[in-house]
Parts: C-alpha cells; structure tokens; sequence
C-alpha cells in the first residue's frame, strides 16, 4: 500500500510515517503543495493525507488539480483531509470533493492511523 | 332704534334676550380665559334696567349703556374695553401661567430668525394707517386665533341679530382651507375644506356687487349657513378669506344691514390678515417648542438670572444625581438666555465601541494563535508519543513525557482562552469557579509575585451568564488590584494578595475581588466608574466604566468597597438560580 503525507510540519509528517510505516505501509512526504502535485502525478498512491494550510498553495487546490488524473469518486476514496482549521466552510467544502476530514490534534491516534489505511469506512 | 329697523327678528323684546346672550358669550370668553389662567376673578353681570348693564372682572366695574350711541360699533367698544382692560391687567399672569410659553416665545422667535419679527415690523406702519382708532390695534391684540373670531363677531351690536358667522382662509401654498364657524348659542366647529370649492366660492363672491347670497348656489361642504347670506371676501399677502354672515333664514337685508356690513368688514380688513399671519406663525413656534418638549434628551432654556424659562420633558424626568451623570452642553442664545442640552455621560456609545473592538480584536488574536500553535505543538506531542514508545533510556523516556505532558498543557491553555472570547452575545451555563480559574491564569504577567487566592476552590457554581464579558470584568478588577499593588509596594510583594470569593445568595450570586494594596483613595468613590476618570498616568480611565456597563448587560451590579484591614473590594453581584 502506498500513501503519501502533504504536511508542512515536519514533526507531525515524520511521526505519521513513522507510525504508518510500522504497520507496513510505504509512506511518502511532501512538505508543500507543489512538489505533492507533481509526486500525485508522477507516482500511484493508494491514499494521500492532506494538510490544507500549506507554505505555497493550499490543500484544496491539490484536490483541484488532481481532478486531471483522478475521477470525482476517486478523489474522494484517495485524499483524506488533515487540518487545524476544522471550520464549517472547511467541511462544506470537503463534503463536495466526499473527503474525509480528520480534526488536528487527532482524538485518538491509532484510530486516526486506522482510518488513513482503510480510507471512508463505508465504502 | 336699531331693533326696530331689523325687520328680520321675530318680534321686538328680542332686544334684552340678545343682550343676555351677548353677555354670556362674553362671559363665557372670560371664563375661559379665567379657566386658562387660573386666575382668582370674578365675574357678575346685572342688568340693571332697560338701559344698563354692569358687567365686573376682578375689581373693574364698569357699566355699558346698552344704547350708547348711534355707531353700529358702539357695542364692539364696550367688548373691546373690557378685554383690553382685563388683559391689560393680566396679561403678564396669563403668559407665565401658559407655562411661560408666550414670553418664551417671543424670547424663542428673537433668537430664530422667524417670520414674527419680519411681521411684527411691517404690522406697525400698516396698524398705525388703517387704525387711526386705538380701539382696532387693541382689536388685533385681543383676538389671538382665528377661531374666536366669529364667536367674537357675533358678539358684536353692530351686527346682532345673525346667528351664524363662518370664517373660511386659506393659506396661500396649503392644500386646504380652514373654515371656523359660530352660532349665537356659542357653538364653536371647525373644518378643512377642500381647495377647489374654496377657490370656487371665492370667485364668485368676489365678482358679486350686491354681497347677498342664497346658500343653495354654494356646494354644501363650504357653505354651512341656511337660506340667505352676506359674504365677504379679503385678499391678504398671504391667505385669502371669505367671511359669511347669515341668520338662517330667507329673508334678504335690507339697504341699512348691507351699510353696516360693509362698514364692518370694511374695518375687519387690516386686521384679519394680521391676526391669520400671527395665527399660524404661533403654530410655527408652537412646532418649534414641541419638538423640544420631545426632545429625546433634556434641554432647558433660562435667562441671565438662571431663572428658567422652558425645560422639556426628558428635564423635568432627570433626577437630581442624573446631573452629574450628563454632560451638559451651553449655548448662548440672544438676549443672553442659555440653552442648556445634556447628553448622558456613562453611556458613551463610544466606550462600548472602543470595548467591543478591542475585545474582538482579542478574539481574533487568540483565534489566530491558537490554530498557529496547535499545529507544531500537535507535532511536538505526537513525536514525543513515538520517541516515548522508541526508548528504553529512563532519562529520556522522563524527558519526552514532559515535553508530551507540556505541550498538551500548552494545547489546552490556548484553547480555553480562545474560547472565553468567542462568542460576544454568547449566553451560557458554565462554571464560574472554573472560569474564575482561567482568568486568574489570564492575569498572571500583570500580577506577578502576588498571590491570588480563589477562596470558593472546590465548590462547583454554576451560573447562566456571558462568560466573555464576565471573564472581561474580574480580570480588569484583578489587573487594577495588581498595579495598585505593584505601584505601592517599593520593595517586596511578598505579603501582598488578592483573593476571589463566591458568596451564592438566594437568587443571588456574589464575587468579591478584595487586595490589601492602598485602596481607593478618599475622594474618588463617586467618580470610580465615570468614563476615563483615571489616577493611573498610563491610563485610559475605560476599564470601570466599560465593567460597569457590561454588568448593566449581565442584569448585575458591581459595587465599591473598603476591605477590612486596608484595600480595595470590588463585589459583583449577578442573577442567580439555585
């Protein structure tokens, strides 16, 4: 299985691989919305975590341009979102591409893991 | 004898009834003038034998001789002499009586540069042309509205014998006419009347030589007398008028009737636009006191010994201690009066603004931060997880559980702050020990070294309130508390404190925030909680005033006190259901 973490805080990244690695997942990092882009492009991941207040660009706006290689069912089974800015319009606007939103600091972590391995738990 | 040339008057003893009912109007004018003024007159009136009546105000008698003469305007005299004498007498009772309006008006009308002063200048040389005769200006002085004037026409022996005098002007630019009617029997009505039927009549009595009319040639709306009438109309510069006269019968006047009416009207002339301009410029100052008298804010107006002349209705409601509560606003008017406006103080809307910015400008700062800081301080606990579960080292495995236990404290801090400033019209339940807590914990920069006691610790209260603005409140009394004690104490703040007690009360809860630092100086009580009042040299003197103004929100109080043992104490009280 392959995910890939966009997060531009290093700590939360590498701890997240870490974790995931250990239950034998291959992770990769991007730590700014552009060089995710080209990675989404260029590799094939299962699933990919995505921050939304980013250096460059914003999470949505990957989502958005992912929309050339990806199906709206697909962006929707692929990208999990991960954001301190859990506002309504937040939501609103992760409900339209069908993404999950998970809250930062995760309640519980190993479930937060749970969930980025097997995606939306009611497909 | 003039009774006897009025063919028109069933029988000739009308004579002494019409002189009976001329005195009760005239009586009835004075009553009502006596009923105004409130003043202690009397008034008899005796008809002492076929030629003589006596008719008394206060202490002026004076007798009328019914037949004094050959003028059709002898009785006009009589009247007018008595009015005259009357008001000359009471004049200055009368007006302070009407509230002061009348020299207040005149006072009022110098000062706006109104129509009555142009008027009043004007009014001279013409009062002087056409009244030769003093008798007319006095004329013009006792009739004050328009509406008495057919009562008073009526009145007059020149022309007794109608029984009904209508009165119809128009202002010029007005949409309608105003038409004022009487009857011998001392009815009184008034109406509007539509411009087109005025314009209409006004034409066509203009244009008749004969002045006689039938009333079944006039619409009904404007024409109110029955059968024939004598009609005159008046061009003024600024109304147009149709005077009428009738006795509601059919009958036509005769040659000696028409004289006297001419004369009459001849005579009314000058003085009916006179009395029309005064009438309606007395609405204008009349509009003008109303509108002060419902002014939202008190306003006064007095002359140079302060006495008062005019205080509207917000005034007269303030209270005595309300004064030093308004800032009060002078203006110097002509003839040196003073007009005073106040405008409440410990309200300012600006203080609120000032407050309510701040406070969201606070919010949004916290807001900011505290998503900035969750994100790396996320990082740091879910690293320090991963490296706890890495280690083996007792050292370090201590180590990175502090960091973990630390960050999430960072975490925790920073979201109950924001919190407290969330929401601004945010009515909750919640704890008020705990919020107690967190803004004790807010204060701590400003209050360092002292030590800060919650003395309810433990008890659980719950209270339906606004947090925000509550938290607002104890931590801008903590932070008072806080620099006066620091500002005292030279050295050491060793045995300085501020303690936090919760007293719940019935359906009451108090806080009082006691220090031992230097107290309220002597002196300074009152003006604590004026808008910036200050002793501080840095300081905005807005803190109490918004605290008072946010506790009048909460549906509290907040009092000053003395501490027992020295310092200040603050007790809020708010609304509580136990």
């Amino acid at each position: 299985m392959n995910i890939l973490i966009i997060e531009d805080e290093s700590l939360i990244a590498k701890s997240l691989k870490k974790l995931l690695e250990r239950r034998g997942v291959h992770v990769d990092w991007c730590n700014s919305g552009n060089t995710a882009i080209d990675a989404i492009k260029s590799g094939s991941y299962d699933r990919i975590i995505c921050d939304l207040m980013l250096q460059d660009i914003s999470g949505f706006d990957v989502i958005e341009d992912s929309k050339s290689i990806f199906n709206i069912g697909e962006i929707g089974k692929k990208f999990i979102i991960i954001t301190a800015y859990s506002s309504p319009q937040v939501l609103e606007k992760a409900e339209q591409y069908g993404c999950l939103v998970l809250s930062k600091p995760f309640e519980d972590l190993n479930e937060a893991i749970d969930t980025f391995i097997k995606g939306k738990s009611s497909d | 004898m003039e009774n006897q040339s009025r063919p028109s008057i069933k029988g000739s003893k009308k004579a002494p009834g019409n002189l009976e009912r001329r005195l009760t109007l005239l009586q009835n004018e004075i009553q009502n003038i006596k009923g105004e003024s409130n003043l202690p007159i009397e008034i008899s009136s005796e008809i002492k034998s076929d030629h003589k009546f006596t008719l008394k105000c206060g202490t002026n008698t004076q007798d009328f001789f019914r037949s004094s003469g050959s003028s059709p305007i002898s009785w006009l005299e009589c009247v007018k002499n008595n009015y005259v004498e009357f008001s000359n007498r009471n004049i200055a009772r009368l007006e302070s009586s009407r509230k002061n309006y009348s020299s207040f008006r005149k006072k009022l009308s110098s000062h706006l540069k109104s129509p009555l002063k142009n008027q009043d200048s004007s009014l001279k040389p013409l009062l002087a042309e056409h009244f030769k005769d003093h008798q007319y200006r006095e004329l013009y002085n006792i009739i004050h509205n328009i509406q008495s004037l057919p009562t008073f026409l009526l009145s007059l022996e020149a022309i007794k014998g109608y029984t009904i005098c209508q009165l119809v002007s128009h202002e010029k630019g007005q949409a309608y006419a105003m038409s004022n009617l009487a009857t011998l029997g001392g009815k009184s009505t008034n109406k509007r009347i539509s411009i087109a039927h005025f314009n209409k009549s006004f034409q066509t009595i203009k244009k008749s030589k004969s002045k006689v009319f039938q009333s079944q040639n006039f619409p009904t709306e404007i024409i109110e007398v029955i059968g024939t009438f004598q009609s005159k109309t008046f061009v003024g510069s600024k109304y147009n008028l149709i005077l009428i006269l009738g006795r509601n019968d059919f009958l036509p006047p005769d040659t000696k009737e028409k004289d006297i009416f001419e004369q009459v009207t001849e005579q009314l002339d000058p003085v009916l636009n006179a009395i029309l301009f005064r009438s309606s410029h007395d609405d204008k100052i009349l509009n003008i006191i109303d509108s002060l008298e419902q002014a939202p804010v008190p306003v006064s107006i007095s002359d140079r010994s302060d006495k008062f002349l005019f205080k509207n209705e917000s005034f007269e409601k303030m209270k005595e201690q309300d004064f030093r509560d308004y800032r009060k606003v002078e203006k110097e008017l002509t003839g040196k009066n003073l007009l005073r406006t106040y405008y409440p103080q410990s309200n300012l809307e600006g203080t609120d603004l000032y407050h309510f910015y701040r406070v969201s400008l606070l919010g949004e700062l916290l807001n900011t931060l505290r998503h900035e800081l969750s994100n790396p301080l996320f990082g740091l606990s879910l690293a320090s997880d991963i490296l706890d579960t890495d280690n083996k080292d007792e050292d370090i495995i201590e180590t990175v559980f502090d960091i973990k236990t630390n960050s999430k404290r960072c975490q925790t801090i920073i979201k109950n702050f924001s919190d407290l400033y969330q929401g601004e019209e945010n009515f909750k339940e919640f704890n008020l020990v705990e919020l107690l807590r967190e803004t004790v914990i807010l204060t701590k920069s400003e209050t360092k070294g002292i030590q800060k006691k919650i003395l309810s610790e433990g008890q659980e209260i719950f209270i339906f309130s606004n947090p925000t603005w509550l938290s607002q409140i104890v931590f801008n009394l903590i932070i008072n508390s806080g620099q006066a004690i620091l500002e005292n104490s030279q050295s050491s703040t060793r045995n300085s404190f501020i303690n936090i007690q919760i007293k719940p009360l019935k359906d009451k809860v108090f806080i009082e925030i006691s220090d031992n630092g230097p107290g309220v100086p002597k002196g300074n009580e009152e003006k604590l909680f004026k808008s910036f009042f200050t002793t501080k040299d840095s300081g905005t003197g807005l803190g109490l005033s918004i605290c008072k103004n946010l506790i009048r929100k909460l549906d509290g109080d907040i009092m000053h006190g003395h501490r027992d043992g020295g310092g200040a104490l603050f007790t809020i009280i708010l609304p509580h259901e136990s």
